[in-house]
Order: C-alpha cells, then sequence, then structure tokens
C-alpha cells in the first residue's frame, strides 16, 4: 500500500492534463500504478492530436470528428474524419524525412 | 490509441450519451420465445436500462421500464392481463404503449392515472427470439436477415460476458487474429493435449481488406495459396452494424450477436442456422436449441479449447472496458480504426436527425447478406469441426447436428469424414 502510494505520489503530473498520469484508474476499473512505457506515447498522442480538419479547418474533438492513431513502423498516422466537411484521410506526424535508397 | 474522453464516448451506451442516442435507433434480442412461453414475463438489461419484457394473450409482446411509475417495484413481479401488464404492488395496469390505464386504490374520478406514463418500448418475434427496440418512435422495421428466415435447424448457444459491446465488435474486423488465436495458438493447445483441431485456421492471411456498404463492413482475406477470385475474398463476409457480424460456409449460416446489457456487460449469441446442401427436409423445431455456452471454468480460468473460448479470452481479457489509451494499433489493425469512425460518423448521423446505417423502414420478407460458402477454402469436413470445436459442442443436439451433416455429404455423394461415419 505505502508503495503504491509513493509510486502514485511521485509521478503525479506526469502528463498533460493528468492523461497517463500513474494514479489513473483506467476504464476497465483497474488501478495503474507507476510510470509506464507507454506514458510518453500517451503524451505524444495528446500533444499531436490533429486540432483542425486539414480541409476545411473546423474544430476536432470528439463532437466534431474522429481521430485514431495507429503506427506503420516509427510513423504516427492519425486516420481522421472531419464531422464538418466530411473529409476523412490519414494525418501522418513527420519527425525526419527521409528518402528511400535506390536498389543495387 | 485515443485519448480517455473519446474511449469513454464510443463505450458508453445509456440513456443521454452519443453512442446510447445511436444504439437505440436498432433492435435487439432480449430474450428466446420459449422463456416466455413458459413463463411470461422476463426482467431484461439492455443499454444500461432494466425492462420488463413480457408476452401478450393476444401472441403478441410488450416491453416496459421494469420499476413501477408508482413506487417503483419491479414490474417483473406482474400480472399478465389482456389489456397489459400489471403491478404485483398496487395493481396499476399499464398498457403496452405505456399509458397507465387503472389505480385500483386511488378515487374513481381521480385522473391522476392520465398523468402517468411508462417508458415503452415495442417487442417482437422473430427467428425464436424476442427482439426490442427501446428508442424514438417511429421504429424501424425489425430487419429480417437471411440467417433468421432460412430453412434449417437452429441452435442458439449464448453467455453474458463480462466485458463493453464494442471490444468484441472489433474482433470482427481484424481478420489476422484468426490464423495466431484459432490457428498457432489452438495448435499448440492441440499438441499439448491430444486433440485435432480445425485445420483451415492455419493458413497465413496474404491480403485483407474492409469495404463499407449498406449493413456495415464487408470483410475480405486471401489467405495462403488463394486467389482474389475465391470466395474469402470475392465474397467475404461482413460485420452487420452496429452489433453482429454474418459468418458461416459449408452449410452453417451465422449471425454472431452482441447486445450490450450496459458498459461493462455483453449478451453474446451464436445464432446458426444448419442447412448442408442435399438436404431437402430438416427436423420440426417447436424452438430453437438453446443453451449456455462455457467459457470459464471452476477456478476462473478461461476454457480455450474450441474456437469462440478463444476469442471469449481475447475479449473479456481486454478487461470490463479496454483501455484504448494505452494501445498500439498497426497497420494490420485498419478495420478496427475503420470501425471507430463508422460510429463516430452514425453518432453524427442520428445528433443530426438522420437515419444510421442499417436502419430499415421499408417492410420487406428477407434480407440476405454476402457470406462466402467455402469457408477458408475448407472442405465438407469444415462443419463437423465447427461443431465439434466450436460452441455448438455444448449444444444439448450436438449430435444430432453432426448427423444432420453427415446424411448431407451421403446425400451429395460425398466422403464422410473419417471417424464421422456410422
Amino acid at each position: 500500500m505505502t508503495r503504491r502510494t509513493e509510486e502514485a505520489s511521485s509521478a503525479s503530473g506526469a502528463g498533460p492534463e493528468g492523461e497517463g498520469t500513474s494514479d489513473d484508474v483506467g476504464a476497465n476499473g483497474r488501478r495503474l500504478t507507476g510510470a509506464h512505457w507507454w506514458d510518453p506515447d500517451r503524451r505524444r498522442h495528446l500533444a499531436d492530436l490533429p486540432r483542425h480538419c486539414p480541409r476545411c479547418s473546423a474544430r476536432l474533438d470528439p463532437e466534431t470528428g474522429i481521430s485514431v492513431e495507429y503506427w506503420e513502423a516509427d510513423r504516427r498516422i492519425y486516420h481522421t474524419w472531419c464531422r464538418s466537411c466530411g473529409w476523412t484521410g490519414d494525418i501522418i506526424k513527420v519527425d525526419r524525412m527521409v528518402g528511400h535508397e535506390t536498389a543495387d | 490509441m485515443l485519448t480517455k474522453e473519446l474511449n469513454e464516448t464510443l463505450t458508453s451506451v445509456g440513456p443521454g450519451t452519443p453512442m446510447g442516442e445511436l444504439m437505440r435507433r436498432y433492435w435487439y434480442p432480449v430474450a428466446f420465445t420459449r422463456e416466455l412461453d413458459e413463463w411470461p414475463i422476463k426482467r431484461v438489461r439492455l443499454l444500461g436500462e432494466d425492462f420488463a419484457v413480457w408476452k401478450r394473450p393476444d401472441g403478441g409482446y410488450g416491453i416496459l421500464q421494469e420499476s413501477c411509475p408508482h413506487r417503483a417495484a419491479s414490474l417483473v413481479y406482474g400480472v399478465v392481463e389482456s389489456e397489459g401488464l400489471r403491478c404485483g404492488y398496487h395493481g396499476w395496469l399499464f398498457a403496452p404503449d405505456g399509458r397507465c390505464l387503472e389505480q385500483p386504490a386511488e378515487p374513481e374520478t381521480s385522473s391522476f392515472r392520465d398523468k402517468i406514463r411508462a417508458q415503452a418500448g415495442r417487442a417482437q418475434e422473430l427467428g425464436g427470439l424476442v427482439w426490442a427496440y427501446i428508442g424514438p418512435e417511429p421504429a424501424p422495421e425489425l430487419p429480417r436477415f437471411d440467417v433468421y428466415v432460412m430453412n434449417g435447424v437452429r441452435d442458439i448457444g449464448h453467455s453474458v460476458l463480462p466485458c463493453n459491446w464494442l471490444q468484441i465488435m472489433e474482433n470482427s474486423v481484424d481478420p489476422h487474429h484468426v490464423e495466431w488465436l484459432h490457428g498457432r495458438y489452438f495448435g499448440s493447445l492441440a499438441r499439448q493435449r491430444g486433440f485435432e483441431m480445425p485445420s483451415a485456421f492455419t493458413k497465413s492471411h496474404v491480403k485483407v481488406g474492409f469495404d463499407p456498404f449498406e449493413w456495415g463492413i464487408i470483410k475480405r482475406r486471401v489467405l495462403e495459396g488463394q486467389t482474389e477470385e475465391d470466395d474469402d475474398w470475392k465474397v467475404g463476409h461482413p460485420l452487420v452494424f452496429p452489433y453482429c457480424m454474418r459468418v458461416g460456409g459449408n452449410g452453417i449460416d451465422q449471425m454472431q450477436i452482441r447486445v450490450p446489457i450496459d458498459d461493462t456487460h455483453t449478451w453474446a449469441l451464436f445464432y446458426s442456422t444448419h442447412n448442408p446442401p442435399g438436404l431437402d427436409d430438416y427436423p420440426e423445431q417447436m424452438y430453437p436449441y438453446d443453451y449456455e455456452y462455457q467459457w470459464i471454468d471452476e477456478r476462473g480460468t478461461h476454457i480455450v479449447d474450441y474456437i469462440e473460448g478463444q476469442d471469449v479470452m481475447a475479449w473479456v481479457t481486454q478487461g470490463a472496458v479496454t483501455d484504448r489509451t494505452a494501445e498500439h494499433i498497426g497497420k494490420s489493425d485498419i478495420g478496427v480504426t475503420m470501425l471507430r469512425r463508422m460510429f463516430r460518423e452514425n453518432v453524427a448521423a442520428v445528433q443530426e436527425g438522420r437515419d444510421p446505417l442499417g436502419v430499415i423502414r421499408e417492410p420487406h420478407e428477407r434480407i440476405d447478406l454476402p457470406c462466402e460458402r467455402s469457408k477458408f477454402g475448407a472442405g465438407a469436413e469444415f462443419a463437423i469441426q465447427w461443431i465439434d470445436r466450436g460452441s455448438s459442442r455444448y449444444s444439448p443436439h450436438a449430435d444430432d447436428l453432426k448427423k444432420l451433416h453427415i446424411a448431407a455429404a451421403q446425400a451429395r455423394g460425398e466422403k464422410v469424414p473419417d471417424g464421422t461415419g456410422p
């Protein structure tokens, strides 16, 4: 019990808006204690989530659209739908521009 | 990965929630007709609300809020009368549309009853099940999907699972799990325990595809040794939006039904109609066979030596509601991504006053769904394996079902699978 409290205390406030912090009670009711390897992914998810439609600029949130993040190797892809204009597509976070190497 | 807020939005089905409003546009099975012939009232929980469903003396069905509007006693302990359902506590009588017809202890001149209206839905029978609609009027038609109306022998395994319905539906747009959960894992278990597993599930996926259509999403696959001309790709089989999946082949047509009881419980039914080619007649059934399939043993360990038991393990062990803020989905999960978008689009449709996908308002006799006939490229023995290593093994009539398929194979002049002949 003490250990759980210490872990929760030491990691509290680790994520933006409390998301992914150690004292989170997950939706399934499991109490997640301590830091997790996926916490940085959660933080990046929140930080990079598309906030506006790339076509009509309408605000995107759970009321006005959806963005589901999936991975292709290291590429982080937000599959997005805008309720306002109906645009559907993938928005890809680019960290580094890498081209194909020429095959021998 | 989703935000916590979006995960909660997609998985909450209570009244007033965005998904709850969407899900209230559809009919759901809530009982077997057999049950209400044995006792005319049943308590049901649907989309986070409690109801009393009952069979009327005229043969129709009704569904009302469980809690009596008077002083909240359960109407499940009521009396079925010709005009409606009477509360057992003080005798208030409610019509099927929710109007309060009598309040016996109130003064005769009182108009108090006119002030009262119980929450009422609609209920009707199809395919041996009693279906309920608890959404806004006008109610849509109850879709008469092929599995429920076609000729054949009906066999329904069912169980209440302690998890959210959405994680079960996501499994229906995840073809890759088949070769692993029902292939590699099943094979490992079969070797350890010394039994034979269905060989059809071991084939690798070369390609998967998902196409939206008028009833949901058609899921396609090309397995090793197949081409796009094979049924598994050319026809595929559908996720029937928002809570079913149609599957089958080789003389078994099945609808997998996931009724959201509430946010953390799902009534999961496997409704099979056995109709192997080669037979014209099927045994008479007063009711479909219905039985509970077992998915957990007395020690609390999942029973995983059959196909659906493996699926249940994968659904339930994700937790009561999958925490999608910790998931890491990839390119192989694009069907899941597409399904979530489809739910979000249809939430918007309802909010804008439109009918969502799969709501039908035209009377009809039968809706045929696309479904591959040659399942996984397997032969006639697939039906036997499906029964032996599927939830139908818990059917009290499993042997009769196998005999049906053997008789059909003989009628077609096919070789009877080893070890199953007379």
